[in-house]
């Protein structure tokens, strides 16, 4: 299982963001002065990641983080360049995406496990403990809408550490998947991602949570502007993001 | 598996590749859970499905009847009956789909969900709805003693052909509705006047304008309608000429939709 980018750019043109009526860019075509707006999210990315990693993404808001995820997980496509993704893919950007509101914690479990790629039967026989590790066994029946945030990440969460614990992938992704879960909850998620055998498999976090990701990851990406500023093992990459930040660079 | 992207090429058609079962279990679990949330949000819930197809039907029926221009159809309520609901199927799951991808962006941004899927759960939410209503023309039939016989076996034809012209149409649709909103306004103004350009309240047979009957002569849907009568009402095995317009036509449509989705569908995530 490996990750291979080789100079992946990416650019999203603005009219897919800010939509208008179509009349106006007519009106900007004929008058002489229409040029596409564009984005650029990544610029070049070259990385090989290799089986068996736990890596960090860092960067400031804008710096491709996303994309770049988005891009792995076969989300979205590249502008430019080459990726090769071997294995198969699991992402986590939304906790719950795709969930149903109104319905009960019980039927999301369904939904949102089929939605992540269990079968029905990993589902039933997980059921137990995806609630337990949830800690929402006592809330099976209550709708989601009436659990508070922390609540349901926490019911997301244990859903897709359920596919993690049945390797139902070889590559997972996740996007500031502890926002908004408490302390406590959070050290048993992050239990459970260092617990989780990396021989074959390549785990990717992307976060603002420097402190998370300096005990979860070995290596880091420091992404600006698109660009990979540096590729190194965590502390180090940590310390230059702190230094950049602070000298605005 | 091993994923490959170059340039604009699809790695998505990996990482969304999931097996027939699958598939069949996420369509399932996303177009129960949207039909079961929808009912919890409305009052009548369920009831809706009986009430709306019987009060347009009782619309009809009595302002045609009342201006005299019923014509000699027999069973003519069950008529307009069998006519709004495969209608009704048609209209409200291509204007779901047109939508599909727009509501969805939730999905089609953070998970690996094939994106067809996400049309296919709108023509099924519909498609639950037209089962339910199913059941009250068959109640109705029987009660009034019509067909229901070995020729009802027929209308398996109708369902599958009506099922692919609604996908193949809905496929289209979404594609177009993320890079041409207005596309939405345009088809909700296609299907007002193609209620009145199919044989719903009226039949083939009455139409004299020539320009009507082409126009019912291609038009898949008109098709599909005429032989859910004639099997599911009148109890007549339809000719077999028409049997293969019923799917004919459809497969024409899916095929149209699919390339033009497939050709489409990587662009998709860039401009929801």
């Amino acid at each position: 299982m490996t990750i291979t980018l080789s100079h992946i750019s990416k650019e999203f043109v603005h009219r897919g963001r800010a939509r208008r009526p179509l009349y106006r860019d007519v009106i900007r075509l004929f008058g002489g002065y229409y040029t596409p707006e564009q984005t650029v999210a990544l610029d070049g990315v070259t990385l090989d990641i290799p089986s068996g990693s736990r890596v960090a993404i860092v960067g400031a808001n804008g710096a491709g983080k996303s994309t770049l995820l988005r891009i792995i997980a076969g989300i979205l496509q590249p502008s430019r360049g080459t990726a090769a993704v071997r294995g198969r893919v699991a992402c986590f950007f939304e906790a719950g995406a795709g969930a149903a509101p109104a319905l009960r914690v019980y039927d999301n479990v369904f939904l949102y496990g089929a939605i992540v790629g269990l079968t029905r039967r990993e589902i039933v026989c997980s059921m137990d403990e995806i609630l337990d590790f949830a800690e929402l066994r006592e809330h099976a029946d209550a709708r989601i809408e009436q659990l508070s945030f922390g609540m349901v990440q926490r019911l997301f969460f244990a859903i897709m550490a359920q596919t993690m614990k049945l390797g139902k992938a070889d590559v997972f992704l996740f996007d500031e998947w502890f926002a908004g879960v408490d302390l406590r909850y959070q050290q048993k998620g992050e239990e459970l991602i260092r617990r989780l055998p990396l021989a074959r498999r390549i785990v990717m976090y992307a976060s603002h949570d420097l402190e998370l990701l300096h005990r979860l990851c070995s290596t880091a990406v420091y992404l600006s502007g698109g660009r990979v500023r540096m590729f190194a093992d965590t502390a180090t990459v940590v310390e230059r993001y702190k230094t950049d930040v602070q000298t605005g660079g | 598996m091993e994923a490959q992207t170059l340039g604009g090429m699809s790695q998505a058609d990996e990482s969304r590749r999931r097996g027939t079962v699958e598939l069949a279990f996420l369509l399932w679990q996303m177009t129960r859970a949207a039909f079961l949330a929808e009912e919890k949000n409305s009052v009548l819930g369920l009831l809706w499905h009986f009430l709306n197809p019987l009060a347009m039907t009782a619309v009809l029926y009595v302002t045609i009847s009342s201006i005299g221009r019923r014509g000699a159809i027999d069973q003519y309520p069950l008529f307009i009956l069998v006519g709004v609901i495969h209608f009704n199927f048609f209209a409200n799951a291509t204007s779901r789909a047109a939508e599909g991808m727009r509501q969805s962006r939730s999905l089609v941004l953070n998970t690996t969900v094939p994106l067809e899927m996400l049309v296919l759960r709108q023509v099924c939410i519909e498609g639950l709805t037209l089962a339910i209503e199913l059941v009250l023309v068959c109640l109705l039939i029987s009660v009034a003693g019509g067909g229901l016989g070995a020729a009802a076996l027929g209308y398996g034809v109708v369902i599958v052909g009506l099922f692919m012209l609604t996908f193949g149409t809905g496929l289209l649709l979404s594609t177009v509705v993320v890079f041409i909103t207005d596309v939405t306004y345009v088809w909700n103004m296609a299907t007002r006047m193609l209620f009145f350009l199919t044989p719903i309240f009226y039949s083939t047979e009455e139409i004299t304008s020539a320009p009507l009957r082409i126009v019912t002569a291609v038009n898949p849907l008109a098709g599909a309608i005429t032989m859910a009568r004639e099997t599911l009402l009148y109890g007549r095995v339809a000719a077999l000429w028409h049997t293969a317009a019923v799917v004919i036509a459809p497969l024409a449509v899916l095929a149209l939709g699919w390339g033009v989705f497939q050709r489409f569908k990587g662009r998709i995530p860039d401009y929801i």
